[in-house]
């Protein structure tokens, strides 16, 4: 359907008429619908609107009055205008009915086709101007709903109309959701003034942004509005001016919006670049320090309070063969660190968790860190302490650490060598002392007195060798004490009150002048010693106690098992009656080749005995201990931890049995 | 070693006593049979003792290093053995360590050290006793004999 053309409806029983209504009616804009019949015309206003009806009024069938009584009958067609075509018109009554029946006019037949086309034109003017307004009055109730609908649902701004003087006309959803009142208790009964109680300075505003609102058309700012209830709230508001059709001030509209969240975001941004500020400070200082710890040779790490590294040097870094300082989940440097003899550290074992969480400083530690590139322990030495702040808080450890496996190795050449040395040296002196006592076997088996003659001869090169051995051992030691390495002390159950009477039993025979005596009880003072250092340990003592009272005299020892600290401890106290040690020199006679000032040059002897004897009984946890006055002679004592015996006296230990794996 | 010396004496007067009640040294011969196993990269040693224990009666076979003693003692199981730790390719431990895989019950060992930590490397073993370097026969004579039950 063409919606610009308007439709006419023709109702005729005579062709001829119908054809010349058309042919008078006809335009560019105009469709002309015949209907023969009344019923015919009926049918086609079921289904179209028409501008106009030109109804004969005598048909046969429905009439044309019937037909304009249905017409008039039906809702959609009751406004429809009906000009009635008749022949004549024929008294009162008829023209009264037709404009009972809602007849707009008569046309008498013959028509005139000037007039008709004129009548006509003005319905179809009417309908055409009908159909505009309606839809405008449509349209508008469209926008209206939509405009009310989009007023209702920005609840994010308060939306209010307002009367010049500032009183509320409107108050939507989003006023009430932002200032709390419902529109009951504002529209008609509060004005502006209500949103800022008290407050001069919104009130200052307000009345300023009225004023250019008025002048202007549109004013906005940011001020302090109160909610219902008390809380202020930040808003932004916007006051436009309202008028009527003829440009007149009717009133203001105002739109404000909460920006409490958007001041919150904008403070937090500000926060935000601050942070960051302080932030690439901080950077810039850590950056500086990276520079200056990768400079040293020694590895360096520090982790915060909760063992996190946060720093690395490069020396460690290298050590390591990762970045330490890599985000990872390894707390406390624990990055597989290993004792010395390879089983790993426990976490509450590690330096750095010691460090930050004990406060202790770790000094000297030796330990084998891992090289993550070669996947090989790496031996370090390593020295850390906590980090703390300016109040001794603790938040933080600092580790370092030096690899230092050439250290280890120079340590194992020197162990190589010694191993070397003592099996060079010894094994020869295992063949001599061998032989020496095969052959003096073999002597004894000859009869006479030339064997015994060579028997004697073989038993002294025999005992030529023992004392070399001695001497090497010692020699040995020195060696080892020289290079700085400990003493492996071969441990095995030994008595100490035994020692002691052999020892005597050996020197007593070396001096007339001395009386060597020994007081120890009856029972054996078993410890777990190396037995043949401890012997020259007791040996040493003796001869040096013979050696330093050259008078002679009483020469006494006490043995006796004693308690030191709830620990078993015994006790070995060599007393003479010499010459005794000048008090200065006290201090001074363990230290290496020292000799005391009043025997230097006047007895015999290297100064190397004492130095020794106190390694050996230091290295057994024990203490060689001095106590003299010049002239009232001394008393050294040798303190040794013991153990409980591990056999009993039945199962005294022989020559070289292995009578506890835990002996070593 | 003043205690050693001491005992050694005793060792050979016990040995006098016995050849002067007329004991023949050849009867001591007759304890063929059980093979020991010398093993020392020190060929002084080897002899020494080979000539110490055949004096003793026994049979004596000797290896001069540790790939050597194994293969010997892997070979042909031996009586004892009198092990060196210092020894070049494989040392007195590792040799100790492998006869256990080879044999359950490994021929017993008496080891020999000259670093003085004899003591400690045998437990670690398990052997049946030790010796410091230098050693005295008449101990290792009396060792080896308690070792293989004949006193």
């Amino acid at each position: 359907m063409n919606t610009d053309a308007v439709s006419i409806l023709l109702v005729d029983d005579e062709p001829k008429n119908l054809l010349a209504l058309s042919a008078v009616l006809d335009g560019p804009d105009r469709r002309l619908v015949s209907a023969p019949s009344g019923e015919e015309a009926l049918r086609h206003l079921l289904h179209e609107d028409f501008a106009v009806i030109l109804l004969d009024v005598h048909m046969p069938g429905i009439d044309g009055f019937d037909t304009a009584e249905l017409i008039r009958g039906r809702e959609k067609t009751k406004d429809t205008p009906i000009i009635f075509l008749t022949a004549e018109i024929r008294g009162q009554g008829f023209v009264s009915r037709g404009y009972s029946l809602g007849a707009v006019d008569y046309i008498v037949k013959p028509f005139d086709p000037e007039a008709l086309r004129a009548k006509v034109g003005v319905f179809v003017d009417l309908f055409r101007k009908t159909g505009e307004v309606k839809r405008q009055a449509a349209e508008l109730s469209d926008m209206t709903t939509f405009l009310n609908g989009v007023l209702e649902s920005a609840t994010e701004y308060a939306i209010t109309a307002l009367d010049p003087e500032g009183r509320f006309l409107t108050w939507n959803e989003g006023a009430r959701r932002i200032y709390g009142y419902s529109a009951e208790e504002m529209v008609g009964r509060r004005d502006l003034a209500a949103l800022h109680p008290g407050n001069g300075e919104t009130a200052k505003k307000v009345g300023e942004l009225l004023r250019t609102a008025a002048r202007q058309g549109k004013a906005e700012g940011v001020m302090e509005h109160v909610r219902k209830g008390g809380r202020r709230l930040p808003v932004s508001a916007t006051i436009s001016r309202r008028e009527d059709a003829d440009g007149l001030s009717i009133g203001f509209v105002m739109v404000a919006r909460d920006i409490t969240a958007q001041q919150r975001a904008q403070a937090q941004r500000l926060q935000l670049i601050e942070e960051q500020a302080a932030r690439s400070e901080a950077e810039a200082a850590r950056d500086r320090l990276q520079q200056v710890i990768d400079v040293l040779p020694e590895g360096i790490i520090l982790v915060d309070a909760h063992g996190q590294v946060f720093l690395s040097n490069a020396a460690a870094d290298e050590i390591a063969g990762r970045d330490l300082a890599a985000p990872s989940d390894v707390l406390f440097g624990d990055f597989g660190l290993l004792h010395l003899d390879e089983t790993p550290y426990q976490p509450s074992e590690l330096p750095l968790a010691r460090i930050v969480q004990q406060g202790e400083v770790v000094r000297g530690e030796q330990l084998l860190l891992p090289n993550a590139t070669t996947g090989l322990p790496v031996p370090v030495l390593v020295n850390g302490a906590p980090l703390r702040d300016q109040h001794g808080g603790l938040h933080g450890g600092v580790a370092v650490f030096q690899d230092i496996s050439p250290i280890k190795e120079l340590e194992r050449q020197k162990d190589a060598f010694l191993a070397a040395a003592s099996h060079d040296l010894k094994n020869p002196l295992t063949a001599i002392k061998a032989r020496a006592q095969i052959l003096q076997r073999q002597a004894l088996r000859m009869k006479g007195a030339e064997g015994r003659r060579v028997a004697d001869g073989l038993r002294a090169i025999d005992q030529t060798a023992t004392r070399l051995t001695a001497m090497i051992n010692e020699l040995l030691d020195v060696a080892r004490l020289q290079m700085g390495r400990p003493l492996l002390l071969d441990r095995q159950p030994t008595d100490l009150a035994e020692i002691s009477r052999q020892v005597i039993a050996e020197l007593q025979p070396s001096t007339d002048r001395h009386d060597i005596e020994i007081k120890a009880p009856t029972e054996r003072i078993l410890g777990l010693w190396d037995r043949a250092r401890l012997e020259r340990v007791v040996s040493n003592l003796v001869s040096n106690a013979i050696k330093f009272s050259p008078e002679g005299g009483r020469i006494t020892l006490i043995v006796r098992g004693d308690d030191h600290a709830g620990e078993p401890w015994v006790s070995l106290e060599v007393h003479d009656e010499g010459v005794g040690i000048p008090a200065e020199d006290v201090p001074r006679i363990f230290e290496r080749f020292y000799r005391g000032s009043n025997v230097a040059g006047a007895i015999e002897g290297t100064g190397l005995g004492l130095t020794g004897s106190r390694h050996i009984v230091e290295q057994h946890g024990g203490q060689l201990l001095v106590e003299s006055q010049q002239g009232q002679g001394s008393v050294f004592t040798v303190l040794l931890p013991s153990r409980a015996p591990l056999v009993a006296e039945q199962d005294a230990p022989r020559d070289g049995q292995v009578v506890a794996a835990g002996a070593s | 070693m003043v205690r050693n010396r001491e005992r050694g004496q005793a060792g050979y007067a016990e040995q006098t006593a016995q050849v002067l009640a007329g004991g023949d040294p050849s009867e001591l011969n007759a304890r063929t049979g059980a093979v020991i196993l010398v093993v020392d990269d020190d060929h002084e040693i080897r002899d020494v003792v080979r000539w110490l224990l055949e004096d003793e009666g026994w049979t004596v076979e000797t290896a001069s290093d540790g790939r050597d003693a194994l293969e010997r003692a892997t070979r042909a199981r031996p009586a004892l053995i009198v092990l060196d730790m210092g020894l070049p390719i494989m040392n007195g431990e590792e040799v100790a360590m492998r006869l256990q895989d080879v044999y359950v019950d490994p021929p017993p060992i008496i080891v020999v050290s000259a670093d003085g930590r004899a003591g400690e490397k045998a437990a670690r073993i398990g052997a049946a006793s030790y010796l410091h370097k230098p050693f005295d026969v008449d101990v290792l004579a009396r060792l080896v004999r308690r070792t293989l039950g004949d006193p």
